[in-house]
């Protein structure tokens, strides 16, 4: 138990900090979060045009005319269907911000790198004869969730570029007293020059290949393997849930940096399931971000179940406060109390139930979605701040989703127990003696 | 004074800001307390006196003070238990502390 204690300490901590503390992934995962809340509200229109009640497409209808379905479905068209510009501008300016060089030119000039890499015309069928439309930006195609991994890479290498120049000083300077904007305006020209032109030799030598533009190359040679093999299954899930747990073991933020990673191959499988709601389908894939929102109940190692033990179960007076404490921000999955009250963090007895629980109940729910004995994520995204219980709900559309939930808060506080057990009589003993030593005394 | 506290979505940190706020009043401390996301933090660590990050969020320190040392602004991390029982107080004085120091 002290070798693992050791490992993770020593040799497993320092690594995952470094990990996740660096640059070009916090910029990723920082530009991811920055655009979330338009994928929400876009998320609320699709509710709106196809919510699960019998009736209320024809009371649609009936009630503002044939044109309203499309219509009300205009704000997810110009979030999840162009995201790629959108994500593309916002981690081109998380990282310009990490370097401290002018960010909104970085936004800019990502934008401008990634249409240029992507095809800017698209075929319509009339009468049954195909015909070429140039000059059109498509909403939805490589503009939405498929050029997600096109848009990261410009979006770095962009900004790796533009970083070079400022830092190098090779920059058009004014002379002193030039308002600071228009300096700054003028200093992104050269470093823009040299990267539009480099994007267009790109979009030229992929003009040469069979694959015509970056993104079918890409989407060919990584989302899709990547997306089957490493996130639309259960061993994918197991590997996310798992990673997430044994960061939190060591106090990182685990869900932050490994759903950072993942988010790119989720989100396309999100879109699928949204299109098949769209459609009046079912949705066909399990794993979607959504999926692990419902795994984190009352936070990263679905603690709320521990909040649960502690406040009921409990002997000892502290552990019975900090349950009482943990309870309202664990309603709203937030858990660092627990993490860092009981401590579960750097506790070798509660790394083992950190890890356990999760795994169990993603298991649990993975074969309950495949077997169709509940609903699937739809794909709508709801903050991960919402409830338990009615998270599940709001996720599979179903109320199946929210059964599914209590019946995992029952397995987790199974696989707690025992753990919880040790640790209160352990602490129960500590109270009775009262002997403290001072540093470890909790303070409540 | 101005204290910053850094977590990754700046929400379990609110509920220690509001404790470490009360803490303040109590003792009539005029502070400025605010909780930040590490994705919001640049724009606001330039006008900090003090800045302290969640345990969570530690992996963000060396960039942290890449940008705050030069500047003389004292970074640091709580102590998890400190931090897991929101004991406003505690950090209150660790800020305090630091701020000494600067």
């Amino acid at each position: 138990m002290n070798k693992i204690q050791d490992f993770l300490e020593n040799k497993f901590a320092p690594f995952a900090t470094k990990l996740a503390g660096q640059r070009h992934l916090a910029a990723i995962r920082d530009g991811f979060i920055s655009f979330m809340p338009f994928l929400i509200i876009g998320s609320l229109f699709i509710i709106i045009q196809d919510f699960p009640a019998p009736g209320w497409q024809e009371l649609q209808v009936k009630l503002f005319g044939e044109e309203f379905n499309q219509f009300i479905i205009l704000p997810k068209r110009v979030t999840y269907d162009i995201m790629s510009l959108y994500i593309v501008a916002s981690i081109s300016y998380k990282l310009a911000q990490s370097y401290r060089i002018d960010s909104f030119s970085a936004a800019m000039l990502g934008i401008a790198s990634f249409i240029l890499l992507t095809p800017i015309k698209t075929t319509i069928d009339i009468n049954g004869t195909t015909h070429t439309v140039s000059r059109v930006i498509t909403v939805g195609g490589w503009y939405g969730t498929n050029g997600i991994l096109v848009a990261i890479i410009t979006a770095l290498v962009v900004t790796e570029m533009f970083n070079y120049f400022i830092k190098k000083g090779i920059i058009i300077k004014m002379p002193e007293g030039v308002p600071p904007a228009v300096s700054r305006a003028f200093s992104a020209l050269v470093p823009g020059f040299v990267i539009i032109d480099t994007m267009l030799l790109v979009r030229l030598l992929f003009l040469q290949t069979p694959y015509q533009y970056i993104h079918d190359f890409i989407y060919k040679l990584v989302s899709l393997p990547m997306q089957s093999m490493v996130a639309n299954n259960l061993l994918g899930a197991i590997g996310t849930v798992f990673s997430i747990s044994l960061l939190w073991s060591i106090g990182l933020n685990g869900g932050t940096i490994v759903n950072g990673i993942m988010r790119p191959f989720w989100v396309p499988l999100q879109d699928a399931n949204l299109a098949a709601i769209e459609a009046g389908k079912l949705p066909p894939n399990i794993i979607t971000e959504q999926f692990f929102d419902m795994i984190w109940i009352g936070g990263a190692g679905a603690t709320l179940a521990v909040v649960f033990l502690l406040m009921f179960r409990a002997k000892s007076k502290q552990y019975r406060e900090l349950g009482k404490m943990s309870l309202a921000p664990g309603l709203f999955n937030i858990n660092e109390p627990i993490m860092f009250g009981l401590p579960v963090v750097l506790n070798p007895i509660g790394i083992i139930p950190l890890i356990l629980g999760p795994v169990a109940i993603t298991i649990v729910n993975y074969e309950a979605m495949a077997l169709n004995l509940v609903a699937r994520p739809t794909g709508v995204i709801i903050p991960w701040t919402t409830p338990p219980i009615i998270q599940g709900f709001l996720i599979t559309g179903h109320i199946s989703g929210a059964i599914l939930q209590i019946v995992d808060i029952l397995i987790v506080m199974l696989i707690w127990w025992p753990f919880i057990a040790i640790m209160d009589k352990k602490r129960v003993a500590e109270e009775n003696e009262k002997v403290y030593n001072k540093g470890e005394s909790l303070k409540l | 004074m101005k204290i910053v506290l850094i977590c990754f979505a700046g929400m379990s940190t609110s509920m220690l800001v509001n404790r470490m706020k009360k803490a303040a009043a109590n003792r009539n401390i005029n502070a400025d307390i605010v909780a930040l996301s590490t994705s919001d933090m640049y724009e606001e660590l330039d006008n900090a006196d003090v800045i302290l990050l969640g345990p969570q969020a530690r992996y963000v320190l060396d960039e942290v003070r890449e940008i705050a040392t030069p500047k003389g602004i004292p970074v640091e991390v709580i102590n998890s238990q400190i931090y897991g029982t929101m004991n406003g107080e505690a950090v209150l004085d660790m800020a305090l502390e630091l701020a000494k120091i600067k």
